[in-house]
């Protein structure tokens, strides 16, 4: 009984203990230091920019974005080079045909009459 | 220069307003940063930022409300800010410790002694802020304003934007809560 008395006192002189208290004053010289962190703060955009990208997190993911769109433009890069080689060799196949019916014409020997 | 004067002259920039205005009152938006955050460079930080924030936002100022209240809400609101940014930092903690990070907890102790405290009521006072830190958001708010920086209830409701009734209940359920915390806390710590 007395316990739970002195714990009910306890209590009430916890929740009293602000009683009388005083405000807590602030480092001296916030002045100066509210001064510099607002011209920091006024700093171009460009730095702001970089402070940006230089975050590992925003850093890592444009690598990876490099990384994606480098082995994208590989893969579309390798295919269209596969398909204009058949092209190229057709057309030079053609072309090729076309020569030797240029030659079939010259040959006077083997015309047809 | 009276207050009404301050913030016109804020208002059109100028830096010695600034100034005054800084001066007077710095150590009501410490004490209340203070108060929620329980860490003070971190409350120093805050009081920065709400300057910095009253310098760019003054002109948005209309003179509908207080400037004490308009003030108070800012504080506030930075503070909550803060505490929302400290805890997402805490859930990666663990992320950070894999690289050597210190831990928050590691830094800054758990037992938070509020400088303008009576000495006699250090002790008690540390496990009434303990205890503050468990309560909702809004309850914790109320009792602040209300027992460290001696608002009427009338202020609080203008600074939290609600009606003075709610205020009255959110103290009464504060303090009722407080009390649960607290049995909790010396049953375990006295027997």
């Amino acid at each position: 009984m007395n316990s739970k008395q002195d714990i009910n006192k306890l209590i009430d002189d916890t929740l009293n203990s602000l009683d009388g208290a005083g405000r807590a004053t602030v480092k001296p010289y916030l002045f100066t230091r509210l001064h510099a962190k607002m011209q920091r703060s006024n700093e171009g955009a460009w730095d702001n920019v970089l402070r940006f990208i230089s975050r590992p997190a925003v850093a890592m993911a444009v690598l990876c974005l490099v990384i994606v769109v480098n082995a994208l433009v590989v893969k579309n890069n390798y295919s269209s080079t596969a398909t204009g080689t058949t092209a190229d060799e057709q057309q030079y196949a053609s072309a090729y045909e076309y020569n030797n019916s240029v030659a079939v014409l010259d040959d006077t020997e083997n015309i047809e009459p | 220069m009276n207050q009404p004067e301050l913030i016109v002259q804020l208002q059109r920039g100028d830096g010695q307003a600034f100034k005054k205005l800084v001066d007077e009152w710095q150590d009501m938006v410490y004490n209340t940063a203070l108060g929620i955050v329980q860490q003070a460079d971190d409350a120093d930080d805050i009081t920065q930022d709400v300057f910095i924030q009253v310098y760019q936002s003054v002109s948005s100022f209309k003179g509908e409300s207080k400037f004490s209240t308009w003030l108070y809400r800012i504080v506030v609101t930075k503070s909550l800010d803060h505490l929302k940014k400290k805890k997402r930092k805490k859930r990666f903690g663990f992320v950070q410790s894999l690289f050597g990070a210190t831990s928050e907890e590691e830094i800054h102790p758990e037992e938070f002694n509020h400088p303008g405290v009576l000495m006699e009521n250090k002790e008690n006072a540390a496990a009434l802020f303990k205890a503050l830190q468990q309560l909702p958001e809004n309850q914790r708010i109320a009792f602040t304003l209300h027992r460290l920086e001696s608002q009427k209830h009338q202020d609080i409701a203008g600074i939290m934007n609600i009606s003075v009734t709610a205020v009255e209940s959110l103290i009464a359920r504060a303090k009722g809560n407080l009390r649960k915390i607290l049995q909790d806390y010396y049953e375990k710590n006295i027997n």
